[in-house]
């Protein structure tokens, strides 16, 4: 069965995502507790009810019941937010390390719904879902004990039988939800997916279909997303009637079975109506598991699978080599498509330049050099060590890189830039931004350098857009500096100017252009053919 | 002449034509389901009076009630989850539509968790009001008031001090806890919306987060973030969740049952039955509450932020239509300022069919602007612009996306395949040898099967430009379409849209800082900015 399938799965899964086992295997033994307790306190109360026995019993029992119901949800919820807390840590990890290749727009929406649904859904499950899980199941079971002292043995049988027909509408009714439920999640995620991309290339779909028509395509998955909710409505409200059936029979066909066959005084037929109306009560709860498991289940599953991204393996910090120098060696460096059997050597300090049409690597390459992949063959070296002998923070601290698309985060410019070094000084940060020839638009603002430079940077042109990442790249002052087709979209004069500052630079300049080489005085240049 | 910005008569419209369809649907659910708890209540008191006398009529007439109380939850649930999901629906259309129809500078100004939240959040959070609020009003108000009714009756006055433990659990949860959680509860919004946000930015950046560290940036916030958010829980369980545990545990049938016999121990079976049976079903509404009113108070709070949103003002649109395949773009006495500042003053500019122009000048001189303004993306503060005659703002937008294409600046394609990205908003019949004749033009050799997003910085370019090339539009905008190349596919492209000027008749109007694209020109603007610098 379904249910206990994930009951025996799902500490190993919980405990593989934080809390250890131990923590969450006594907030279960937990609800077992409050199942018992609160069945002794119904069952002492039904036989108050029924025969005569001492008040105090049931007052004693109906407070105990009470206390440890708080205590196992107060530890639920505590545990609930470790669980969350430890998923969150986790998966910041996972991100750090994570492939490049890994970051696709399908990832990045799987991401942010873990982050914003999935991780917060499981802080529920120690306090809400074990409950329903254990407890739920449990509490009937209990009170069949109560419901034999008082009726007797055909009685028992009777409701026996009747839970156990409501048991199994009630699955019933889970069944027909969880067939109609099963492309929800699908949908949801991949309308999540068009919503993301609707956000991002506005611009785009607007430019290219025409207002109105821009939302079509995020429209269509909207459309298929609603029509898998009305699915799953409709499996819902026919789930709904079977449950409410389901809860009732129990009740009403004890009851009637009394009626007709036993006679019982009034007194030992309200105990009996409380002892199966309460083992009822949880069923009905029951049925509303299914969805919540599949959500439960999609969540973990997503989660799991963001855990387990291919990350670049780090060697341990003892066993760590230190590069003596930045002298670049790259040897056989094989990638497909673009790349195959690239071999170069860049002294320190010298200015060296790659050249190619597009799609020949370039930009590959320099990532590679990088280590934001492995490459499939081929070795490349720093300062005598290979790039996966060394510590990933030694490779961060060596290289500076201005990419080809400035990206930028909305804030001001001095936040933007201060991301190249976050020690850097409001000084240190206006003279970068100098250097990268952005003193007019300093000077034009009122703000100087914490001018907002608006949503992903828009509020910018394009050519101030790559001087701010330009200026990003300068402050850290890494050894490696990589400039790939950083300065595209600035106009000529001022992308003289900047090369004229990069050429006064002593560090490793390596550039990747399709412009004229020579304003960057290269000391090497490597020309990368088609398919090489 | 002025052009005006269109705008909304009231944010409140939008809202309420998105819930107007769905009231009908909403309404009859929440009936049934009142009905529904009424029928509940009614096969409780056959119990209680099966209890008094053994009688088959009662339990006949008791399982029939639940029958019916059954039929009409189910329906209920139906029509109030189809009513709801109609609201959804209608008013993320609206958001969309818009959003897409605001001018480019407002866009500018927000930003993702902004847009995000009105697209997403706030769609989400006035579903649940709409879904939540009216069946609690009924279970709330109808089901106890007749509960309390049948429990005097039955139990006598006595009986009303089963619903203590029950009503200082309802004060907790109507007074006491929304003063305390609400701060709790905003503080835990913001950080949940900081750790989407991060994430969001970190993976977008991926490439600058991983190389400048983990000390600041997006990751850092992250886990900022997610520290404090966690840390938050835990100091919400201390002074929340226990006293909310306290609560719902008083409102559990262990409490109301034991205090219910305390009451009527000297009294017949059935009096003891109805103060159980009535006080439960009057406290059991009450345990939903447990939900706690946020959601109330998040409802309100999104449908404030929604009216805003619709309040901002759109692009003009019109009803006119212009037609033919060669047309003339005219700019007479522009003038464009954005946020009080101009940008744009006194332009006048005449691109004939047939002719290739480009525009040119320092970065921040209004160049992408003026494009934008020109392909209506833009507010026009003063001054008119004109297609053949027309006015770009009395034009409908259906009839402007067919005259007149932009190609942005940033080189961004749709994670799909190549196939997908030149189809955009191209005419369905196209077939892929007309897509491959527009791929060789520009020189980029692909297969159309391939993704879009592995290509190069270059490639990408080049995808953008063969589908301006496909379209038929008459005037065809380009803000700086060979940045990313090298001089080889740079003169390739220059070639191919100045053959397309000359021999489509078209009119071309290029934004390029690019020297070796002036020969091509018919036309050369030089823009001088606006802002005076200090020499």
């Amino acid at each position: 069965m379904r249910i206990t399938s994930l009951l025996s799965k799902l500490p190993d899964q919980l405990a593989f995502m934080g809390p250890s086992r131990h923590q969450l295997l006594i907030v279960s033994a937990g609800w077992v507790v409050v199942a018992v307790c609160e069945a002794a306190a119904y069952t002492l109360l039904a036989l108050t009810v029924a025969g005569s026995q001492p008040i105090i019993a049931v007052l004693l029992s109906a407070a105990f019941a009470v206390v440890v119901t708080v205590i196992v949800t107060r530890s639920g919820f505590i545990t609930g937010g470790q669980l969350a807390g430890n998923m969150y840590t986790s998966l910041g990890d996972a991100l750090d390390r994570a492939k490049l290749s890994s970051f696709s727009e399908a990832f990045r929406t799987q991401v942010s719904v873990l982050a914003g649904q999935g991780i917060p859904g499981m802080m529920s499950i120690p306090a809400h879902q074990l409950q329903l899980l254990l407890h739920a199941p449990l509490l009937p079971l209990l009170l069949m004990v109560g419901i034999a002292l008082i009726g007797g043995l055909y009685i028992t049988l009777m409701a026996v039988v009747l839970l156990s027909l409501s048991l199994a509408m009630q699955f019933y009714a889970q069944g027909v939800l969880k067939s109609v439920d099963r492309h929800r999640h699908q949908a949801e995620l991949s309308a999540a997916q068009s919503m993301r991309e609707f956000i991002d290339h506005l611009d785009l779909l607007r430019t290219a279909t025409g207002k109105n028509k821009s939302i079509d395509r995020v429209a269509a998955k909207w459309v298929m997303q609603e029509q898998a909710l009305s699915d799953t409505n409709k499996g819902a409200a026919i789930a709904s009637f079977w449950s409410s059936l389901s809860a009732a029979l129990p009740l009403v066909g004890l009851a009637g079975y009394v009626l007709l066959c036993e006679s019982l005084s009034g007194g030992e037929l309200l105990a009996l109506i409380i002892l199966i109306g309460r083992a009822a009560a949880p069923l009905e709860e029951l049925a509303v598991i299914g969805t919540r498991i599949n959500d439960l289940q999609a969540a973990i599953n997503s989660y799991e699978q963001v855990i387990r991204t291919p990350v670049l393996d780090d060697p341990a910090p003892d066993q760590a080599e230190v590069p003596k120098g930045n002298h670049i060696r790259v040897e056989g460096l094989t990638q497909p498509p673009a790349l195959t059997e690239v071999s170069l050597e860049i002294p320190e300090g010298s200015t060296f330049l790659i050249r190619g049409p597009s799609g020949s690597g370039k930009s590959t390459l320099v990532e590679l050099l990088m280590r934001f992949d492995d490459p499939q063959c081929g070795m490349i070296c720093i300062g005598g060590v290979g790039l996966e002998h060394m510590g990933y923070a030694e490779i961060v601290n060596r290289f500076a890189y201005v990419g080809q698309e400035p990206i930028l985060f909305t804030g001001s410019m001095a936040d933007n830039i201060r991301l190249g070094r976050p020690d850097a000084s409001d000084a240190d940060i206006e003279k970068a931004a100098r250097q990268a020839l952005l003193g007019p638009l300093i000077d034009r603002s009122e703000l100087g350098i914490h001018l907002a430079v608006g949503h992903n940077g828009t509020l910018l042109s394009g050519g101030e857009r790559q001087r701010v990442a330009i200026a990003r790249g300068l402050i850290k002052n890494a050894p490696l500096l990589i400039l790939d087709e950083a300065t595209s979209a600035l106009d000529s004069v001022t992308e003289q100017g900047i090369a004229q500052v990069i050429r006064k630079l002593p560090q490793t300049v390596i550039i990747v252009t399709h412009g004229a080489p020579s304003i960057w005085s290269p000391s090497k240049v490597l020309m990368l053919a088609e398919g090489d | 002449m002025t052009e005006v910005l269109q705008q909304m008569p009231s944010g409140r419209v939008s809202l309420w034509a998105a819930l107007r369809p769905s009231m009908p649907g909403l309404a009859v659910g929440t009936l049934t389901s009142g009905l529904a708890g009424l029928a509940k209540l009614g096969a409780l008191w056959f119990l209680v009076q099966l209890i008094d006398r053994p009688a088959t009529e009662s339990i006949v007439y008791a399982g029939l009630l639940l029958f019916s109380g059954a039929c009409l939850s189910s329906i209920s649930s139906w029509l109030c989850h189809q009513g709801e999901a109609g609201v959804a629906s209608r008013l993320r259309r609206f958001v969309a539509r818009h959003l897409a129809r605001l001018p480019a500078s407002t866009l500018s100004r927000w930003d993702d968790r902004k847009i995000r939240g009105v697209l997403s959040d706030d769609v989400v959070a006035l579903h649940h009001l709409v879904a939540h609020l009216p069946g609690e009003i009924t279970t709330f108000a109808l089901v106890p008031l007749v509960s309390v009714v049948l429990l005097l009756s039955s139990a006598g006055p006595a009986g009303l001090i089963v619903l203590i433990p029950g009503v200082l659990a309802s004060l907790y949860y109507l007074w006491l806890m929304p003063k305390v959680s609400a701060r709790f509860g905003e503080e835990r919004v913001r950080l949940m919306s900081e750790i989407v946000t991060a994430v969001d930015e970190y993976v977008r950046g991926i490439r600058v987060n991983r190389l400048y560290g983990a000390e600041s940036g997006a990751l850092a916030s992250y886990r900022q973030a997610s520290i404090g958010f966690t840390q938050g829980i835990v100091v919400w369980v201390k002074k929340v969740a226990t006293a909310a545990a306290v609560a719902a545990a008083l409102m559990q049938a262990v409490t109301t049952f034991t205090l219910a016999y305390l009451v009527t121990q000297e009294q017949e079976a059935s009096v003891t039955a109805a103060a159980m049976l009535f006080g439960l079903a009057i406290v059991t509404p009450a345990l939903k509450l447990g939900h706690g009113l946020d959601y109330v108070r998040d409802g309100i709070k999104a449908i404030q932020r929604l009216e805003d949103f619709f309040t901002e003002p759109v692009l003009p649109e019109g009803q006119r239509q212009v037609n033919g395949k060669s047309l003339a773009l005219e700019v007479e006495d522009l003038r464009i300022a954005v946020s009080g500042a101009p940008v744009i003053e006194g332009a006048n500019y005449h691109f004939a069919p047939g002719t290739l122009s480009i525009i040119s000048g320092a970065s921040g001189s209004g160049k992408t602007t003026l494009l934008r303004a020109m392909a209506g993306l833009e507010v026009i503060t003063d001054g008119s612009i004109r297609i053949a005659g027309i006015g770009m703002s009395d034009l409908n937008d259906e009839s402007r996306q067919a005259t007149i294409r932009l190609l942005p600046q940033n080189c961004s394609v749709l994670e799909a395949s190549v196939r997908e990205n030149l189809r955009l908003g191209t005419s369905v019949s196209l077939t892929d040898e007309s897509l491959l004749q527009a791929l060789a033009q520009v020189g980029l050799d692909v297969s159309l099967e391939d993704c879009a997003t592995l290509l190069s910085g270059g490639e990408k370019q080049k995808l953008g430009l063969a589908r301006q090339l496909i379209s038929e539009a008459p005037i065809l905008l380009f803000d700086e379409p060979t940045s990313a190349l090298d001089d080889e596919s740079a003169l390739r492209v220059m070639e191919a849209l100045s053959m397309l000027a000359l021999e489509g008749n078209r009119t071309l109007v290029l934004v390029s800082h690019d020297a070796d694209a002036l020969v091509f020109a018919d036309q050369h603007i030089r823009l001088s900015s606006m802002i005076k610098e200090s020499e």
